[in-house]
């Protein structure tokens, strides 16, 4: 998909979004797949649910039930929630000590501090008032926030899920603090795979437009159970194909260490910006369509063009059949984007070298204002030139030979030379290895 | 067997030209050219497949405009690298579907020291920016420009 380079492509702003049409996978836990689900729904779009991780208590409470022990019995400054099942937890745990009352009496007195909105919101649920939010929801955002505060020797507790990475007691330590982290509860790979199976299935038959992934383990437990229950490298050319949306810059970074081309990144970590920020990546898409007065068949038919062009002898007729569209259409389609300039023609690409065109060169050449119409003229007269750019640069033309033997390249330099340029205006940069020769734009 | 007996004859030739010029966007759209050469549809379509085969047809297929398609911003982007790491960087850029072109060229000492270069095209100047800056810190590679096109002089085939 060529439109994915980054997020925000266009660099202009989408006034009404929409997801209309657009089947969006959702993988989080399934007590958590509702809220996304929602979103997406009142946005036009179709949710699919495959949750890909479940949520577990922690087995060992031992750490957790100290925390708890410890902010009743006064001894605790600060209480930092990562997410709601950090609440969910770590209130069942209270509850089953026998110490829910006094434990929400303790909190209601302290520094309570939540990671993001969902998770304030948890807390307020269950009568909690004093809530405070970083600036950003994350880690990052919880270190900003407290670094303003004076740490030195404050107690703070961090319930939270079992694995997950040290840099928040690094960083509150750094600051003075003491830092007692408690395993909350457990993320595991789902259980249940039938929904997985499926996932897999239609990410590779296409069925799905966007995979939205929600936490690192989400990425994880896609790539453990593709490799368990299928071809990985299928079903990752397949994720190639469609929108991949990371909640935060995380999840990002991790599906970018795997390889992957995170198109969706809100700049908000909450699950309605990232919904809005799906529906607006594709709003973009579409808008660049609409400028072109190009529709879905259209782009249908420049990919059929592009790629695998049938060497038959009405290539017209398998090209229609293949798309599905009758093939009088399709020939009046490919005529308008001909008329358009938005197609060059359709035809064959020789590889030059095999047909005896071995030397070939890129010149850059230091011209003068005046003298550019001129050597415009000489240059673009060249049969063995194939393309002719003005660039920002010193160097300021740039053209491309290919010929038969160098000494055709040198009566070209010549030629050059003769208008009035000198030698070391001229740069001449043959080819030594080629890479990629091929073009292809998808829209 | 592929190699050295695939020489192409006159009528390969002629056939490749044609190729050039581009197929006919009509219903029949080897009609013409049949006539002109006299050789049937069957011979030209299994001439063009030996052709496609053996790898002097190196693409068939359409030429897309990219500037209509909304990617305006055309840059050919130069670096220095150092020779034994060259292909490898090659062969990775090669592989990356934004990329469209790239091949090392021979360098011209303390005037022109960039050996790898390679063309992108996007939809603005600023956004191929930052996505050739993240591309190259991630490979390492400090030394680059990027030239962006201001105007295309000329873009077709080289004619035989």
């Amino acid at each position: 998909m060529w439109l994915n380079l980054e997020r925000n492509w266009l660099g202009y702003e989408v006034q009404s979004v929409s997801l209309k049409g657009k089947v969006v996978a959702i993988v989080r836990p399934p007590d958590q797949v509702k809220e996304l689900s929602d979103v997406i729904e009142s946005l036009g779009g179709t949710p699919y649910e495959a949750p890909l991780i479940e949520v577990t208590p922690a087995k060992d409470q031992e750490f957790l039930i100290r925390l708890i022990k410890d902010t009743v019995s006064g001894r605790m400054d600060f209480i930092a929630f990562m997410s709601q099942n950090g609440v969910r937890q770590t209130f069942e745990v209270a509850k089953s000590e026998g110490l829910e009352k006094s434990f929400k009496d303790h909190l209601r007195k302290i520094n309570l501090i939540s990671i993001g909105p969902k998770t304030k919101l948890e807390l307020e649920k269950i009568g909690f008032s004093n809530v405070k939010l970083p600036e950003e929801y994350s880690s990052h955002g919880l270190i900003r926030l407290l670094e303003k505060t004076d740490l030195k020797g404050k107690r703070i507790g961090l319930p939270r899920a079992k694995g997950v990475d040290d840099t928040l007691r690094v960083a509150f330590e750094r600051l003075g603090a003491e830092v007692f982290e408690a395993e909350a509860y457990e993320v595991q790979k789902t259980s249940d795979t039938s929904l997985v199976k499926k996932l897999i299935r239609d990410l590779i038959n296409r069925k799905i437009d966007v995979i939205a992934f929600t936490s690192p383990s989400t990425v994880r437990s896609l790539i453990e159970n593709s490799r368990k229950f299928s071809d990985l490298e299928k079903v990752k050319t397949s994720l190639q194909k469609i929108v991949i949306a990371s909640i935060g810059t995380t999840t990002r970074k991790v599906l970018e260490e795997l390889g992957f081309e995170v198109q969706v990144t809100p700049s908000e970590f909450t699950v309605e910006a990232l919904a809005k920020e799906i529906a607006s990546y594709f709003e973009k898409e579409d808008k660049i369509k609409k400028n072109l007065g190009l529709d879905k068949l259209d782009s249908k038919i420049l990919e059929a063009l592009q790629f695998d062009f049938p060497l038959v002898e009405d290539p017209w007729e398998h090209i229609a059949e293949k798309i599905g569209v009758d093939s009088q259409n399709l020939l009046s389609r490919i005529k308008r984007m001909i008329e358009l300039g938005i197609i060059r023609k359709i035809g064959g690409f020789p590889n030059l070298k095999k047909i005896g065109f071995t030397a070939s060169t890129l010149i850059g050449v230091k011209v003068p204002q005046d003298k550019l119409e001129e050597i415009t003229n000489i240059i673009n007269g060249l049969n063995s030139v194939s393309h002719n750019y003005l660039r920002e640069h010193q160097y300021n033309l740039w053209f491309t030979i290919t010929v038969k033997d160098n000494e055709e390249i040198q009566k070209i330099i010549e030629s050059v030379r003769n208008i009035g340029i000198s030698d070391e205006d001229i740069l001449n940069l043959p080819v030594v290895k080629s890479f990629k020769t091929d073009v292809r734009f998808t829209l | 067997m592929k190699g050295s007996g695939n020489i192409p004859d006159d009528l390969d030739m002629k056939l490749m030209s044609f190729l050039q010029a581009g197929i006919p966007v009509e219903a029949d759209p080897y009609r013409e050219i049949s006539e002109k050469l006299g050789l049937n549809r069957q011979e030209i379509i299994s001439r063009l497949k030996k052709l496609h085969e053996d790898g002097i047809i190196r693409r068939l297929g359409a030429s897309i405009v990219p500037s209509k398609l909304g990617y305006e911003a055309n840059g050919m982007v130069v670096c220095e690298v150092s020779s034994d790491k060259i292909s490898e960087i090659g062969e990775y850029l090669a592989g990356l579907k934004e990329i469209t072109h790239c091949y090392e060229r021979k360098p011209v000492p303390n005037v022109w020291n960039y050996n790898l270069f390679f063309m992108i095209h996007g939809l603005s100047r600023s956004l191929v920016e930052e996505y050739v800056s993240k591309l190259l810190k991630k490979l390492g590679i400090n030394k680059f420009e990027i030239l962006f096109s201001v105007k295309e002089l000329k873009k077709a085939s080289v004619m035989f």
